[in-house]
């Protein structure tokens, strides 16, 4: 099947399901080879180059925060949030985990590196999803200085505590959540 | 809490001498109000109160000081004695709260069903709600130690320890020292604690035990319920059947000033308590008597019955005939009567045994029978290359090795008594690697030499010193070239001194990175031996030492909590290094608290089931984006329930095989199928909602009456407990279907209680309206026209109070449960109700429904739907005027053209995910076959660009003004009936249509669009209203108003509907699609004319069949152009001829 797609005025026109094709045109002749549909991005001129800032040193434990953006053949800053796929590698080569995330050049992406990590050079391997831009970034992860203590020994817990939960029956107002260590973040609702 | 009220009468006996019927008012305070009729003389009310002395010597209510942990011998409670009497009569009488399944039930509706289909009755008979009518979700051991009665007469005796008292002149008083009046009318009576604990034959060894605590013929401990974990279905075992390891119960004392009253009965011997201790008189030998108040039983073992073990076999080798070996410990002659098949000649394998499995890969479960304390030593399963007799694979669970004197001792004593299978090699090459059953599937040998010991089975080697901790032995050439087995071995040094174990005090083994994960250490030691350990963590080769536990003597158990916001995502193991003791590893998994995309991968679960085939059938319904790494987020309990479901797709059962260990599943507790589905479900979505499961089944929710509200607030507060801890619980997903008494399609329509609901029902209408409801015997003869007139008269009334009515209930209803999720814990709503497609969608309005809402959903049901309409038009619809909430959508579309185009149109109409999963199970239908892996590619493609669409923004096109003030109602040409053919008109033409409503109407809102169009618009509009329109409209925008508008209407008047009737199109199925497509095509000429006045958007296709998505940022904007050939719109239901060029393939997302 196909169809004649116009545009209000000659675009630059990335096909999402054909990596890294675009074409600048007025109209289209699509075929769908019945496929349910066709995806494209339609920008004025088309991504030259991607700029991303990572720290360059990062203990382990710690938040690595990265900063992209796509700057067009006009030299002009993409403003909209962007498609990336964001591949860590270790300094192994080995990829360690790969994001999907929608960016726009103010906002930060971040990852905490754990403490399990190997420490060494590790790359970030930016893709850009709309035009198939890549870049690929060095950062260095060292060892933390001393390992935080992890374990916290708590009293001994009580499987059930039947005053609070007589408490909690007897409430005659709002029923609520009884809360246990751990579960602070639903404090509201508590 | 509702308070329930009941009247009864008791039996009572005085003195134990003469029996008479006394009237008896008994009133718990908590949790239940039980009033007796007081009888014909005036009752004094006093409050009877059992307290202990805690060790601060402060008096604390006996329910205050309750306590029950879980030891791994068992039960550690603290508790006090039920059988409490005054005068003979029970003083805390237990009420049961659970219902039996398969109780009868009358009711009319049910016995209508019964005429037409008896075994349809039959089926929905099965389900009794047990959470109805006030009844506490919580268990049943909410006992009172404290209550109020009113008493009638003047002396009273209460029992065990008869305790005489009196009420004179409205006195209460009492010379018995045991017991004090406080405050006038409080009788305080102060409890000592018995503690009752059992040890092996003349062994040190503690034993669970059932203990026998009588007071005359009452077993004291008949009234204690012990529910195993906070709330949960389930039933509740009673004291006096459960096994504890320690018991300590309060008793009222029977010992006082010299006085010696009735005696209690431990285990038959009589027992007396007093403040100097305990006055114990064992007749035999198996009782005696420790320190000042315990009791010790010795007993003799009970030998344990076998235990069932499931073996998780799950790989045999390449694909192809195997045989199975599998070889245990001491014990295994019971097996050959089982597969009595030797199957090699060589003599060191003779003695095991197989079990021919065939060509066809099969995935099987082994039971077999073993003793409960041979978990402790090494069980192996082998398979076999059945025609070359090569060992494929051997898994090795368990076993006990020692390290002393700085090297590594391997004990293998996984075979017969005196075998063993490395006897006779001096020096035998193995390799090490840290990972024991790490998930990780890559494994880093390090070469090393066993030596033989003297000891036959103890092997030796100088292991690298780093190798701390848990550690893998592989022998490469143990029995053939491809053969390996694995020995964890641990360099604590094993001695047979006791043991520390880890547990999850929940049995919680899964959290996400970020949280706090709780872990109870538990030492199996002397009593008296101050311990402290070293909790290390381990994950593949890394280990993180923890800090110490100190654990003085006496206290066994030792909780803490772990840090991970530093952990890598994947499998942990929690071991333990200490003098004298070898931990059992305890695992538990972290999943990564970063999504894998930013694509809110909501995952709902519409007609949730809870059986384990339709389980795996949500996992595949879940795993559609990726079945590996969902895989790798299961617990290996719950990989082996899905290997042992025989029912996985193929690729997975290959990549589960590829896992090279799995435990013993019946070391860890699995949680039942509904956590499961949770656990499952959260390990995939960033977001996961929940709909109670079964929602549809014994969950359906009722809502007519206060005690429906009640019981689902608790419904839903239970399913909110047992997954609160975990941070991407979204909430619940209350899939409502809401027809005024709850019943709908093939939901049963008896939860036990339809006769109770039909009385609250009747009593709420005629307090809301102080008339009674119409029965249908009135009905019946008002149709007959037997009812004089002013009779017939007064029935419409009250029946039209009665619709009234019912229309008042469903907005109370909804706004409650708004209320109730707000408080439990906002979460997401599913509702076929208004203002989505499918049912009717002329009864409600966006703001009254969704605007108290933190998230909507349009659930949208298109297999009898306007495909792909009605899922944009809900969107648009559900997302008007709710600003920044989240929106999510759930099309139900059967083919992958459906649920694509209409996921596509959705999010660039506001929806902020949509869950494009459609029906759980592999369908298909005339628009085509819609399977795991069809959903897999749609998954993937939102997870790149969902979240993009999204964010760059709703192409501002047309805007329609759906309006409250305006009519309403069943009626074709209502104005709510034109709003949405107009909107399915516009994605015909290639536009794009956007939902207002009146709460929207301002001038910046509009400021972008091209043109407003005002449709059956027959109402007044308000004068602010028609200011923001005259604005738009000075600032270039197009005003249109149909033909069907009203003159005072703003706008230029058009005729959109020709001859054709707006509104919803009759029929079933693919005629609804025809007759939408053919009313457009009438409309369409008038239309494009229409449309040409308004500007174009940037984009234009030259065929109706042709829709297209946009959306537009600042620099980039998106399009795309759906593929409309694939939605059927030719009579009679059947797809039209699609033409195809040359060389074109099947279809390609």
């Amino acid at each position: 099947m196909k169809t004649t797609v116009k545009f209000d005025q000659p675009y630059v026109v990335y096909d999402l399901q054909k990596k890294d094709e675009s074409t600048r045109a007025d109209h289209l002749d699509l075929s769908f080879n019945r496929s349910e549909a066709r995806l494209m991005a339609l920008v004025n001129e088309p991504f030259e180059k991607i700029k991303a800032e990572v720290n360059t040193e990062v203990q382990a434990g710690q938040i690595l925060r990265l900063k992209i953006e796509v700057i067009d053949q006009k030299g002009i800053s993409i403003s909209d949030p962007l498609p990336f796929e964001l591949s860590l590698l270790e300094p192994s080569g080995k990829e360690h985990a790969r994001f999907l995330r929608t960016l726009s050049p103010d906002e930060t992406f971040e990852f905490r590196a754990a403490l399990s990590a190997p420490v060494g050079e590790w790359r970030f391997k930016i893709h850009e999803l709309v035009s198939g831009l890549e870049v690929s970034l060095a950062w260095r992860l060292i060892s933390s200085p001393e390992r935080p203590l992890f374990a916290r020994q708590l009293p001994s817990i009580m499987i059930q505590d039947a005053a609070a939960i007589r408490r909690f029956i007897s409430e005659k107002s709002r029923v609520r959540l009884l809360l246990e260590a751990g579960q602070e973040r639903f404090e509201p609702f508590g | 809490m509702r308070s329930t009220v009941s009247k009864i009468f008791f039996s009572c006996a005085l003195d134990g001498t003469a029996f008479f019927r006394m009237p008896f008012s008994v009133i718990l305070i908590l949790p239940f109000a039980l009033s007796v009729f007081s009888g014909h003389s005036y009752a004094d009310r006093i409050t009877i109160r059992l307290v202990a002395t805690d060790q601060n010597g402060e008096r604390q209510l006996l329910s205050d000081i309750r306590n029950y942990r879980m030891s791994p011998g068992g039960l550690v409670a603290r508790d006090w004695l039920g059988g409490v009497k005054v005068n003979g009569t029970d003083l805390f009488p237990t009420i049961p709260f659970i219902l039996k399944k398969g109780s009868e039930e009358k009711d009319d509706f049910l016995s209508e069903v019964a005429k037409t289909d008896p075994s349809a009755l039959e089926k929905r008979k099965r389900y009794i709600d047990p959470l109805y009518e006030g009844k506490a979700v919580g268990p049943e051991f909410l006992r009172p130690s404290e209550v109020k009665v009113d008493l009638t007469g003047k002396e009273f005796v209460l029992t065990p320890g008869e305790i005489r008292f009196s009420i004179q002149g409205g006195n209460l008083i009492t010379k018995d020292p045991r017991a004090k009046v406080v405050d006038g009318d409080v009788l305080e009576i102060e409890c000592l604690p018995i503690t009752v604990t059992a040890v092996e034959d003349e062994g040190a060894k503690h034993l669970a035990f059932s203990p026998q605590i009588f007071f005359e013929r009452q077993n004291l401990l008949e009234d204690i319920h012990y529910d195993q974990d906070e709330f949960y279905l389930g039933t509740a075992t009673k004291g006096s059947e459960q096994s504890f390891l320690r018991l300590q119960l309060d008793l009222i004392p029977n010992l006082a000033g010299g006085q010696n009253f009735s005696p209690y009965l431990v285990q038959g011997a009589k027992l007396w308590l007093g403040k100097v201790g305990i006055k114990f008189v064992p007749e035999k030998a198996s009782v005696k008597q420790i320190g000042d108040t315990g009791i010790q039983l010795v007993l003799k073992p009970a030998p344990e019955p076998p235990q069932q073990r499931y073996l998780p076999i799950v790989k045999l080798g390449p694909r192809g005939y195997h045989q199975l070996l599998v070889r245990t410990n001491p014990g295994t002659e019971w097996y050959q009567d089982m597969v009595p098949y030797p199957i090699l000649d060589d003599p060191e394998r003779k003695l095991h045994f197989f079990a021919r499995i065939g060509y066809e890969k099969e995935n099987l479960d082994f039971h077999f029978s073993m003793q409960a304390d041979l978990n402790r030593f090494p069980l192996r399963v082998c398979a076999l290359d059945g025609r070359k007799g090569d060992l494929v694979d051997a898994y090795v669970f368990s076993s006990s090795l020692r390290a002393p004197e700085g090297r590594f001792e391997i004990r293998i004593t996984g075979e017969r008594k005196g075998k063993d299978l490395l006897a006779g090699r001096q020096q035998i090459p193995a390799e090490v690697a840290h990972a024991y059953y790490s998930g990780q599937r890559s494994w880093r040998g390090r070469p090393i030499i066993l030596e033989l010991t003297e000891e036959p089975g103890i092997y030796r080697a100088q292991l690298p010193n780093d190798l701390n901790g848990l550690v893998t032995v592989t022998f490469p050439d143990f029995i053939s070239a491809k053969a390996w087995v694995e020995i964890p071995v641990m360099n604590g040094t094993g001695a047979a001194g006791g043991s520390i174990s880890f547990l999850s005090p929940r049995n919680r083994v899964r959290y996400e990175v970020g949280e706090l994960v709780e872990i109870q250490a538990v030492v199996r030691s002397n009593e008296d031996q101050d311990v402290t350990i070293q909790p290390l963590l381990v994950m593949g080769e890394v280990r993180i030492p923890l800090t110490p536990l100190k654990m003085p003597g006496g206290q066994k158990v030792a909780t803490f909590t772990l840090e991970t916001p530093a952990l890598a995502p994947g499998v942990y193991q929690v071991l333990a290094e200490v003098d004298g003791l070898v931990t059992h590893p305890f695992g538990f998994q972290l999943f990564p608290a970063d999504p894998q995309t930013d694509y809110p991968s909501v995952t709902m679960k519409p007609f949730s089931h809870e059986t384990p085939d339709n389980r795996i059938g949500f996992i595949r319904h879940l795993m559609g984006a990726d079945p590996n790494s969902a895989l790798g987020n299961l617990m290996p309990e719950e990989q082996l329930a899905m290997a042992r479901s025989g029912r996985l797709p193929s690729y997975w059962a290959e990549t589960l095989a590829e896992h090279p260990f799995l435990p013993p599943p019946e070391r860890a507790s699995s949680p039942g199928p509904l956590q499961q589905m949770l656990a499952l479900g959260i390990s995939q979505g960033s977001r996961y909602y929940w709909e109670p499961a079964a929602g549809y089944v014994q969950y359906n929710i009722k809502h007519t009456t206060d005690i429906d509200n009640a019981r689902m607030y608790r419904v839903q507060q239970m399913y909110v407990q047992q997954a609160r801890g975990f941070a991407s619980f979204g909430g619940m997903a209350n899939y409502w279907h809401a027809p005024i008494y709850g019943y709908w399609e093939g939901s049963p329509p008896v939860d036990g209680h339809q006769a109770i609901r039909n009385q609250k029902i009747a009593e709420e209408f005629t307090e809301a309206t102080g008339k009674s409801l119409p029965d249908r015997d009135e009905i019946r003869k008002l149709l007959k026209n037997e009812l004089k007139p002013n009779d017939a008269e007064e029935l419409r009334s009250r029946s039209l109070d009665w619709g009234y009515w019912q229309a008042s209930v469903l907005p109370r209803t909804f706004d409650l449960w708004h209320k109730a999720m707000d408080e439990i814990q906002p979460g997401l709503w599913l509702l076929n109700r208004p203002p989505s497609g499918w049912s009717s969608g002329a009864s409600g309005y966006p703001p009254s429904f969704f605007g108290p809402l933190d998230a909507v959903s349009t659930y949208n049901i298109t297999d009898f739907g306007r495909m792909p309409f009605d899922l944009p038009y809900g969107t648009s619809l559900s997302t008007a005027g709710v600003d920044k909430k989240p929106k999510f959508v759930h099309a139900w579309t059967h083919s992958r053209a459906g649920a694509l185009s209409e996921a596509l149109l959705s999010l660039t109409m506001g929806a902020d995910g949509v869950d494009p999963s459609a029906n759980e199970f592999v369908s298909h239908n005339l628009m085509g076959l819609y399977s795991t892996y069809d959903r897999r590619q749609v998954m993937q493609l939102f997870a790149r660009y969902g979240r993009f669409i999204t964010r760059l923004g709703q192409y501002k096109d047309i805007a329609i003004l759906f309006s409250a003030r305006q009519a309403w109602g069943q009626s074709d040409g209502n104005h709510i009936f034109r709003v949405r053919s107009l909107f399915y008109d516009l994605l015909r033409s290639r536009r794009s249509p956007h939902i207002f409503l009146d709460e929207e109407m301002k001038v910046a809102k509009l400021k972008g669009y091209s043109a407003l169009f005002l449709v059956g618009m027959t109402a007044p509009i308000s004068s602010e209203a028609i200011e923001v329109i005259n604005g738009f409209r000075d600032s270039g925008g197009v005003v249109l108003k149909d033909d069907h508008s009203s003159q005072e209407c703003p706008g230029q008047a058009v005729a959109l509907w020709g001859d054709t009737k707006p509104g919803y199109p009759r029929g079933d199925g693919e005629y609804e699609f025809v007759q939408t497509w053919e009313q457009y095509l009438k409309r369409q000429p008038a239309l494009e004319k229409i449309l040409g006045r308004i500007p174009k958007p940037f984009v234009q296709t030259d065929s109706p069949r042709r829709l297209v998505a946009l959306a537009s940022g600042q620099h980039v904007k998106f399009v795309a152009v759906i593929n409309d050939e694939l939605i059927p719109t030719e009579l009679p239901g059947k797809l039209p001829p699609t033409p195809r060029a040359a060389g074109e393939n099947d279809s390609q997302i």
